[in-house]
């Protein structure tokens, strides 16, 4: 028995893998060159610079990763570097529609050249306020003017002249009245009187009456086109309005029109500006609006429909935009049309579209969180559409749901040409790939972090290096390389794995800033081994409260687990509690009961609930092993039930097989379980040990128990063979086994647990089938044998009654 | 600050010559803001054509309007409510203006002619409002506020244009002018100009060969807010032919 223990028990070089200080090539991490944060990542790299370099639709990127791995800051340098050696993208600015002016229209400008359009509008319009009202004040207008005024009067004049003289040929005057004119008969040169009227002879009287209505007609058809004249009048003033302000509003913009000659849109709104400017000259007229400010800067603000809204300016870019959207909502995405209340009711035009970042980034990268963008409402839906439509075009959530029948804006949509790079976890990848069709669309690219790293002399000097960059680059203090060989190991045993390094940034800066905090508490230079463990430790105190509470229900016998003596059917197992980022081990005690039966196994956890789907195969797998092993060409009669005692949570895992094995064959076979020994473990079909997670966790968390009731000796933990790689433990077990005060026992199968736990051989399966009597499978089958017989005689009573009725 | 002089100058009263055609209201605001600067009296005068009162007794006249070319009625019944319906309308909008600017206001109406009566009053400075006249306007023109004068004066060497000149200033002072256009036909006098409002008024001379025409063109034209002219220089004969069309208003000094 001591001999298999000793074959199976672990020294304590296996149980962690130190970094020794003495390994690493440097005296601290000022020595050493910097590294960037794309370490241990060449599959994103290699991803990232194809998804980048790559020009057609839809290869937009997926950075998969967990959090915590730095992942923003790692694409955003990366694609920084990239997008610098692109040229700047063009800035984009809206201007008024005059023909519909709910739909401004958008100009594409070279960079830096928006503002400067917005700037030459802005003086444009100071210009117009000075000229056009001095155009109007000139003599020349005037003259103009009053030409117009005067040919209007000769016309009338003459015709009415020509009436007159018409009239005075056949003695009638023609004369003006307060509100017209009217026709009188004349004596001498003067008009006559009623009684020099009634004095006339009839033929006279008649006379003058035929005479003066058909003078009357005449001056009918005069006054009548009285109108048409003055008609004609106004379109000569308007034509000479036109003119003269044609001619200053050109003056105005001629310099305009050179500078921005290439750009025909730009050209094409400088005189769509003019044409508007001439149709609507009175706006500028101030003396024509009393009350207007006299400042020319206030007086500009009354033309917001010649200004430019800059709605990207990019004059400042050295290269492409790489733009990061911390919150993309849908207006943050897509940009917005505000409002402002003006008396009470909300208004809008086209200076009050705001920018999203799909504008911003156009040219250039976008960066976005995957799990933001999909909680936001509507905004995954609204990135995709302008993803596939290739253009930006602004919508709010109201219209979307119709929520609000208001009159807003439809600004012309803008044309995008960007990448757009998520980043997210991998399940959100995979479910977006699985039930979003447009996605695979569109994110043809994904580019996988990889978390870890092997840990070998190349990559540990190289992880140093990275330490050293990151240390830097925070301003810490730098590291001894004692301090190094520490955070190493830490970075081994969080990825509860000798063989590997952790590439989770966040949690080495998080652990370098807080080893500087105690360094700096101590007053001391550099950063040593000893303020790394003390930040370890601080860490974990900040969170073991928990585990504090339940290994005190242990010590105190609360909850019951044995540490010694041995027992039937109760097996230690140990589990691991996960409590956000931290996580310990505790043993459960495991127990089985066995009794004749149909060859089932219950599993309590299972039956209330309480357990898990893992844990139910699990539980199969080793009913199906103990059918196999023991009863392969006969029944089974066995009826076991296993339970994980005083739990009250749910179990999940399979990690507790070997044990619940153990508890059943010991149920079984009456087999007493040593309790000093806790077992941990999954079993295959074959009876194979199998690795499970957490391992150091449960080692240290039964250490802990045994710790604190008295190391015997005789304590120790069974662990998959296959679970030695991850050993990480901390020092003090190392020490307790070193000293021979615990031990950690590596299994292969099944027979060497039962070996372990029951200090009898297992035995081996003989030719005949059958295990050596004085072993543990020898009892177990011999146990089965007993309950076959058993469950024969049982049944042989109705076998012979039913014979007997057969024969009646 | 008034002097004595100055006093006298400007304090003239103001006999406001009106008949039943339409007169713009803006020339009868202007004027009583102008007088109420000056502390100058007003005196309405409204004049019932009896030239037009004897046509509309005579048989089968008829009028023709002006607006809409429609032949109408033209008997005396009708011209005597249309006078006394201006004049009623005239005389209470001279009372409210005299009372808001605090000038003395007198109103009478008598028959007779217009312009001979207008004219023959002696002592008084006369005031012809401005025709509503279906004129095309410049620019600039037609909102222009009543406390912001363009002012045109005729140029010439008699006492009333003295009194034209110290009425303007009168005027710049109480900051009511922004233009002051000086029609001659001479050279101006270098002193001339010394006296003449500078800070905040534009200033233009406008030399003509005539003064006579140029003043035909001031009254048909819109190109001021008040025509300042000495009443020596306009004769019953012009007055008559133009008068019809008077674009300006114009006050004749005494």
């Amino acid at each position: 028995m001591d001999k298999n223990k000793q074959a199976l028990a672990l020294s304590a070089s296996y149980l962690c893998r130190r970094c020794e200080a003495s390994e690493l090539p440097f005296a601290d991490t000022r020595e050493l060159e910097h590294l960037d944060n794309y370490f241990g990542q060449e599959r994103a790299t290699e991803a990232l610079n194809f998804g980048v370099s790559i020009e057609h639709e839809g290869y937009n990127i997926f950075v998969l990763g967990p959090t915590g791995m730095g992942r923003h800051q790692m694409v955003s340098n990366f694609v920084g570097q990239f997008a610098s050696e692109r040229p700047a993208p063009t800035d984009w600015c809206y201007v008024n529609n005059f023909e519909a002016p709910h739909q401004p229209r958008v100009l594409a400008l070279p960079a830096g050249m928006a503002r400067q359009l917005e700037k030459d509008m802005l003086q444009c319009i100071e210009d117009l306020l000075v000229s056009i009202p001095g155009v109007f004040q000139s003599v020349e207008y005037k003259t103009r003017v009053n030409e117009i005024n005067r040919e209007y009067n000769d016309k009338e004049q003459r015709a009415l002249g020509e009436l007159e003289e018409k009239a005075r040929e056949q003695n009638i005057s023609l004369i003006q009245t307060p509100t017209g004119y009217t026709l009188a008969p004349m004596v001498e040169g003067r008009v006559i009187t009623s009684d020099e009227f009634n004095a006339l002879s009839e033929e006279e009287r008649k006379r003058i009456e035929v005479v003066t209505s058909t003078l009357k007609e005449e001056l009918k058809q005069i006054v009548m086109k009285m109108p048409v004249w003055m008609k004609a009048g106004r379109e000569q003033l308007k034509k000479l309005n036109r003119e003269i302000v044609e001619s200053t509003v050109k003056q105005v913009f001629a310099d305009q029109e050179q500078s921005y000659r290439e750009l025909p849109e730009v050209m094409s709104f400088l005189k769509a500006v003019e044409q508007d400017v001439v149709e609507n000259v009175n706006y500028f007229n101030m003396e024509e609006r009393p009350g207007a400010p006299d400042d020319p800067k206030n007086q500009v603000k009354a033309f917001p429909m010649y200004t430019v809204n800059v709605l990207v300016d990019n004059s400042q870019c050295s290269g492409a935009p790489v733009v990061y959207e911390n919150n993309p909502s849908l207006s943050n995405l897509l940009g917005r049309v505000e409002h402002e209340a003006q008396y009470g009711t909300l208004t809008t035009n086209f200076t009050l579209i705001k920018a999203g970042a799909l504008h911003k980034a156009n040219g250039g990268y976008l960066l976005l969180d995957a799990v933001k963008l999909l909680t936001s409402p509507f905004a995954w839906d609204a990135l995709k559409r302008a993803l596939l439509s290739r253009e930006a075009k602004i919508e709010s959530a109201s219209e979307i749901l119709s929520l609000a029948s208001t009159k807003s804006l439809e600004p012309e949509a803008i044309p995008l040409d960007l990448k757009v790079i998520l980043v997210g976890d991998r399940m959100i990848y995979y479910l977006l790939q699985a039930y979003d069709p447009e996605f695979n669309q569109l994110f043809k690219v994904p580019a996988d972090l990889s978390e870890e790293i092997d840990r070998n002399a190349q990559n540990s000097l190289s992880f140093a290096r990275l330490i050293a960059s990151l240390q830097h680059k925070e301003g810490h203090r730098p590291l001894a390389r004692d301090a190094v060989a520490r955070v190493i190991e830490q970075s081994s045993r969080s990825l509860e794995d000798a063989e590997k390094l952790s590439l989770h940034l966040n949690h080495l800066k998080d652990l370098i800033c807080e080893s500087d905090f105690f360094a700096a508490q101590d007053k001391a230079d550099i950063i040593t081994r000893a303020h790394v463990q003390r930040a370890i430790d601080a860490a974990n105190r900040r969170l073991d409260q928990f585990r504090e509470k339940v290994h005190e229900s242990i010590l105190r016998d609360i909850q019951l687990v044995d540490t010694e003596g041995e027992q039937v059917a109760q097996v230690n197992g140990l589990s691991v509690y996960q409590l956000g980022e931290y996580s310990f081990g505790r043993p459960s005690r495991i127990t089985a009961k066995a009794r004749l039966g149909s060859g089932k196994v219950l599993d309590i956890e299972r039956a209330v609930k309480l357990g898990g789907n893992i844990h139910s195969k699990a539980v199969m797998i080793l009913s199906s092993l103990m059918a196999n092993r023991y009863a392969r060409n006969k029944p089974l009669p066995v009826s076991a039930s296993l339970v994980f005692e005083q739990s009250y949570g749910g179990v999940e895992g399979d990690s507790a097989s070997i044990a619940e094995f153990c508890a059943l064959v010991s149920a079984i076979a009456n087999i007493p379980v040593q309790q000093s020994l806790a077992v941990t473990g999954s079993l295959n079909q074959h009876g194979q040990a199998q690795a499970i997670g957490g391992i150091n966790q449960k080692i240290e968390g039964y250490f802990d128990i045994c710790l604190a009731r008295g190391l015997t000796g005789k304590q120790g933990v069974l662990m998959p063979q296959a679970n030695v790689q991850h050993l990480m433990l901390k020092q003090a077990v190392v020490d307790a086994v070193e000293r021979g005060e615990f031990n950690i026992y590596a299994v292969e199968n099944i027979d060497q647990a039962l070996t372990l736990l029951m200090e009898m051989p297992a035995g081996e399966l003989q030719t005949d089938g059958r295990y050596p009597d004085d072993s543990v499978n020898g009892r177990v089958m011999a146990q089965i044998d007993a309950w076959i017989e058993l469950s024969k005689k049982y049944s042989a009573p109705a076998d012979e009654e039913r014979s007997d009725d057969k024969q009646h | 600050m008034k002097n004595e002089a100055m006093t006298s100058n400007t304090e003239q009263r103001i006999l406001i010559a009106l008949d039943a055609r339409e007169t713009t209201e803006e020339s009868l605001v202007m004027l009583a803001a102008v007088a109420g600067l000056l502390h100058a009296p007003l005196a309405g005068l409204f004049v019932e054509d009896t030239r037009l009162s004897d046509i509309a007794k005579l048989p089968f006249i008829t009028e023709i309007n002006r607006t809409s070319a429609r032949e109408q009625s033209f008997h005396a019944e009708t011209l005597t409510a249309l006078n006394r319906n201006i004049a009623g309308r005239v005389h209470r909008l001279l009372d409210e203006l005299s009372r808001r600017y605090k000038v003395p206001y007198t109103f009478r109406a008598e028959p007779g002619e217009l312009i001979s009566k207008a004219l023959t009053q002696e002592g008084v400075d006369v005031f012809f409002p401005a025709r509503k006249r279906a004129l095309l306007q410049p620019k600039g023109c037609y909102s222009r506020q009543a406390d912001q004068l363009k002012i045109t004066l005729i140029y010439d060497r008699s006492p009333q244009f003295e009194r034209a000149l110290e009425i303007v200033r009168l005027l710049a002072q109480a900051g009511g002018v922004s233009e002051v256009v000086l029609v001659c036909d001479t050279d101006i006098p270098e002193e001339l100009v010394h006296r003449l409002p500078g800070t905040d008024v534009r200033v233009k001379v406008h030399s003509v060969r005539s003064v006579a025409s140029a003043l035909r063109e001031c009254l048909c034209q819109p190109t001021s807010t008040l025509l300042l002219v000495p009443k020596h220089r306009v004769t019953y004969e012009e007055l008559s032919r133009l008068f019809n069309e008077l674009a300006t208003p114009l006050l004749l000094l005494n």
